[in-house]
């Protein structure tokens, strides 16, 4: 699976993935959920994380600790640009690091080194390097 | 001639479960003409119709948490989803260091097998030093059984992570 001058391929098995604990969380679907106000909230955090890289951490928890549906997840995230780095892990926003270069660079030379490998012998395609904003399609041409 | 594999960079949503959705930096799904039509039961679909992407890409820079892409890595693999591998790449800018890895799914359904030459974070490669590590990924395992694979596409997708590393240093 692997080459290298002189070493043996060692293989790792993953460890399964922890959950969040819902012990305290809000429930989306509960009788208390208020919509329109978490929206709003969802809105502010979105807005500080994207202007600064920084979410207040209270505002960040109140937001992180709600369950909520994929609906409502598609429905406050589509169509931002940052969301692909926005996750939805059993019914709770996250919040990833944005990307900061050499992100993007990094994805397009990923994205270069497989395309030429998987796309056969058409050497009129291409991709499009950018592809670091869920919101902008990159396809091949 | 048509692309076996196109980019959805732009139809980023994978569902993982019924409460999880994950948006990888980039992924690849086979093109409908090159499904059976009696396609095969391994491969799943998303909610929208279209099948699950056979490969996924996460890059991390900087603080994200190693042990985070490693789960996302997980969830990936879902009973779910029909991803096929999984190849992420984290880089941490104040070490200089960085950090390749694939991952297939595992011979029960569920969860990862990760390949990796590099010691994982905080002991991860050096960008300043040459690694001399080649991925080689079956195109079997890519494409999935019962997918013929083109004729003119090699054996292996080889993933150099020197390439990698000289593109960071390009911008670092």
């Amino acid at each position: 699976m692997v080459t290298r001058r002189q070493s043996t391929a060692r293989t790792n098995e993953g460890s399964v993935a922890s959950t969040t604990n819902s012990s305290n969380s809000i429930s989306a679907t509960g009788a208390a959920f208020d919509l329109p106000k978490f929206k709003k909230l969802f809105d502010q955090v979105y807005n500080q994380w994207f202007q600064t890289t920084l979410i207040r951490e209270d505002l960040r928890k109140t937001v992180e600790s709600t369950d909520i549906s994929i609906e409502l997840f598609e429905k406050l995230t589509l169509n931002r640009q940052f969301q692909r780095y926005i996750t939805l892990v059993d019914g709770r926003i996250r919040f990833d690091e944005p990307p900061s270069d050499p992100h993007g660079e990094i994805v397009g030379c990923v994205i270069e080194m497989i395309s030429t490998q998987v796309g056969g012998t058409n050497s009129q395609a291409t991709f499009s390097m950018t592809s670091d904003n869920g919101s902008i399609p990159s396809r091949c041409f | 001639m048509v692309r076996f594999l196109q980019d959805v960079s732009n139809n980023v949503d994978c569902k993982l479960n019924n409460r999880s959705i994950k948006r990888p930096d980039a992924s690849y799904t086979i093109k409908p003409p090159h499904i059976p039509n009696r396609r095969p039961g391994w491969m799943k679909l998303k909610p929208n119709g279209i099948v699950y992407p056979n490969i996924v890409v996460e890059i991390a820079v900087n603080n994200q948490s190693p042990t985070k892409l490693l789960n996302d890595c997980e969830r990936y693999f879902s009973r779910n989803t029909s991803i096929r591998v999984w190849i992420g790449i984290t880089y941490w800018r104040a070490g200089r260091k960085f950090w390749v890895g694939w991952a297939e799914r595992r011979r029960g359904g569920v969860g990862a097998t990760m390949h990796t030459e590099m010691d994982w974070p905080p002991g991860h490669c050096s960008i300043d030093e040459q690694t001399d590590i080649i991925y080689s990924i079956p195109m079997a395992t890519i494409f999935g059984p019962n997918i013929t694979i083109p004729p003119n596409i090699s054996q292996n997708l080889l993933i150099d992570t020197d390439e990698i590393r000289l593109e960071i240093l390009n911008y670092v």
